[in-house]
């Protein structure tokens, strides 16, 4: 009776690795997570009427084409502008002054010009009366190679605060 | 003396059992939220936006393209070129959305919207890239979503300068 006692004793698990082990997983994780925050989005559209998407003409109240391009062309841009370019975009600098913003084929000094050149655009449209007005007026965006995403989305919240809502981009890059 | 020492300390002995079930609860919590919550998610700078509308309970099976700064394509954390995209596109935007949402408009246009999350600091052409092979025939997808941060500051700004008004 006393021997069997002992062979039990002598067959318990030392469980100090697996517990070692387990929370050296625990903090793993606890460093490597990252919990999904939550982000926004811009609602745009591609042109249902043109290029490979024909359809039926939609009606349109008022079109607004915007432009953006360069001021330096790509072929002079080196590999060293865009580093800068990048770098000085990084650090929260705007980078205004290496675009230009062309609203109906006019260019516009900076991004509160375009605000309020497109609030009078909007004031002048007469109010839509329901969804399928709003989406009769139109705004094309037309950014060109070299323009970088956040100058993209700096001209959508401009537009989307002067109330178009129906945005629509245009343009192929060169080398689809 | 001896006798009722080891006693004492046998009859002391810590029972692990629960720490462990508590342990391995918390790892499996771990290992199933960093699945699911970044699976879509790059980590990218995105962009900071006042006008963007809350990204709240998307829909279940939504498309997501990230767009890196050198300007690969990445769906599920599996980088691919363009091509790629493309095939990995066709293959899953007319599968059944939830709820019974329709797959196609009255055109024969996805009404599936696709997010695409580029980094503030990408050329926007390789962004462009991705819509010109959402417009093509057999996709058809026209509904976009830009992915961005939210800039809360100048929205909490924003908002106020509206009220004063």
């Amino acid at each position: 009776m006393g021997a069997r006692d002992e062979a039990t004793s002598e067959t318990r698990m030392d469980m100090t690795p697996m517990i070692d082990v387990t929370f050296q997983l625990i903090i793993f994780f606890m460093c490597n997570i990252k919990f999904r925050m939550l982000e926004g989005k811009l609602q745009t559209y591609l042109p249902k009427d043109v290029g490979v998407n024909p359809t039926q003409h939609e009606h349109v109240l008022e079109k607004i084409d915007i432009r953006i391009e360069r001021t330096v062309a790509k072929s002079e841009l080196g590999l060293d502008d865009v580093a800068r370019f990048r770098k000085w975009s990084d650090a929260g600098g705007t980078t205004m002054g290496q675009v230009r913003i062309l609203l109906r084929g006019e260019p516009v000094k900076d991004m509160e010009a375009l605000r309020s050149r497109l609030a009078a655009i909007r004031a002048r449209i007469p109010g839509p009366t329901d969804a399928a007005d709003e989406d009769s007026i139109k705004m094309n965006l037309e950014p060109l190679p070299g323009v970088l995403y956040e100058d993209v989305v700096r001209v959508v919240d401009v537009a989307l605060d002067a109330k178009f809502t129906s945005l629509t981009f245009r343009g192929v890059p060169i080398d689809a | 003396m001896g006798q009722a020492s080891s006693a004492l300390m046998e009859g002391s002995t810590l029972d692990m059992t629960p720490m462990i079930d508590v342990v391995f609860q918390l790892i499996i919590f771990f290992m199933i939220a960093i699945d699911m919550s970044q699976q879509d998610l790059e980590d990218l700078q995105m962009p900071k936006s006042v006008q963007a509308a809350d990204d709240k309970d998307p829909e279940e099976g939504r498309l997501y393209v990230n767009v890196n700064r050198k300007g690969d394509y990445i769906i599920k954390r599996q980088p691919m070129t363009i091509d790629e995209l493309e095939a990995n596109l066709r293959a899953r935007v007319f599968l059944p959305r939830p709820k019974g949402l329709p797959v196609k408009d009255k055109d024969g246009l996805a009404e599936r919207p696709i997010l695409i999350r580029a980094d503030r600091a990408t050329e926007f052409k390789h962004v462009q890239k991705v819509m010109y092979k959402c417009a093509l025939e057999g996709l058809k997808v026209w509904k976009l979503e830009l992915g961005v941060s939210q800039d809360e500051q100048a929205k909490a700004a924003a908002d106020a300068a509206a009220q004063a008004k």
